[in-house]
């Protein structure tokens, strides 16, 4: 198919085409998905290097899914972010087996605030924020990453997190009042109460 | 300054920010797409029979040859019965083909005949 043509083509159409043989589907496909995909993998584990292994993953299974892929049953972004998200928690629990290595194995909250604030004094605002969310509980992030930095609509995360609308919404509310929490306070090392005095 | 308004604008900035995979990474993925990517089925190889055809300027080739022109070696068979019964049949002149011919030609018709063989008519006869 020509390649102007593929640009317009669904994921769902492209995937179709890379299980009947076609080369450009598969280079298509890995330059729409990848880049979403490495981003909420990147969110998720504070470690890009663990995020490429996992976008990786990811992908290679949906290779492997496209000769069985039933279309009109789910979106293919939807099901990757669901791999992804799975896939992550399986990497953190790891993490957790092995001693002195993962921020989820630090039970308190001082803790992950010193954390928080070290990665603030010496980070830039992206940081801070990975920092934070980091800092969050495991569904949480995963809600609040969802939510509002890759931009799902609620329907869409219940499919990837297998929770209910009032269940996602309750994530996404407590993780971003816990977030706002983690961040507030630190205004001035996050670049907004300069600017603010600036605009007044 | 609103606190939550700082956080959604931080956020909008991370929504904003796209991390791109390394060329290397690209690389990795696109090979395994093409490791994984399925293969157009080939279709089944028929079977031919291939005979093994005698040396060529023999006289079995040229009667291998010129049974493969009549139809094979059955049609063959089938072609040499029909000749030999053919010839016994004009030389011999039984009388049950003597009767057949006389009807066939009418009494007007006369018909040299030649003995070529000792006569087997009576050999039919009943007594």
């Amino acid at each position: 198919m020509p390649r102007d043509t593929l640009n317009e083509v669904s994921d769902e159409t492209l995937l179709v085409l890379y299980a009947n043989g076609d080369p450009e589907a598969a280079r298509l496909l890995t330059l729409r998905l990848a880049t979403r995909v490495l981003g909420y993998a990147t969110r998720l584990l504070s470690d890009r290097a663990e995020a490429e292994d996992v976008t990786q993953e990811a992908m290679l299974r949906l290779w492997k899914v496209a000769p069985d892929w039933r279309t009109g049953e789910a979106q293919v972004s939807t099901w990757l972010y669901r791999v992804v998200t799975n896939l992550c928690a399986d990497l953190r629990r790891a993490r957790v087996r092995r001693p002195g290595v993962g921020l989820d194995a630090a039970p308190e909250v001082a803790s992950q605030v010193t954390s928080v604030v070290a990665s603030m004094m010496e980070a830039d605002r992206m940081a801070a924020l990975n920092a934070g969310l980091a800092s969050l509980p495991e569904r949480q992030r995963q809600a609040v990453v969802l939510r509002h930095i890759e931009g799902l609509s609620n329907p869409e995360i219940c499919v990837i997190m297998g929770l209910g609308v009032e269940a996602v919404e309750s994530l996404t509310a407590r993780g971003k009042r816990a977030l706002a929490a983690v961040l507030s306070g630190r205004k001035a090392e996050l670049g907004y109460e300069d600017e603010a005095e600036e605009a007044v | 300054m609103d606190k939550d308004f700082d956080l959604d604008a931080l956020l909008a900035e991370a929504a904003a920010e796209r991390v791109t995979p390394s060329a290397e990474l690209a690389s990795r993925i696109l090979q395994d797409a093409v490791l994984a990517q399925p293969k157009p089925q080939a279709w089944p190889q028929l079977s031919v029979k291939t005979k093994t055809s005698p040396p060529q300027g023999s006289f079995l080739g040229w009667l291998t040859a010129f049974a493969d022109v009549l139809g094979g070696g059955r049609a063959m068979v089938g072609l040499s019965l029909a000749a030999m019964t053919g010839l016994y049949l004009g030389a011999a002149q039984p009388n049950l083909v003597q009767s057949l011919t006389s009807v066939l030609a009418a009494d007007s018709t006369s018909v040299d005949q030649i003995d070529l063989l000792p006569a087997t008519g009576t050999l039919w006869a009943e007594n």
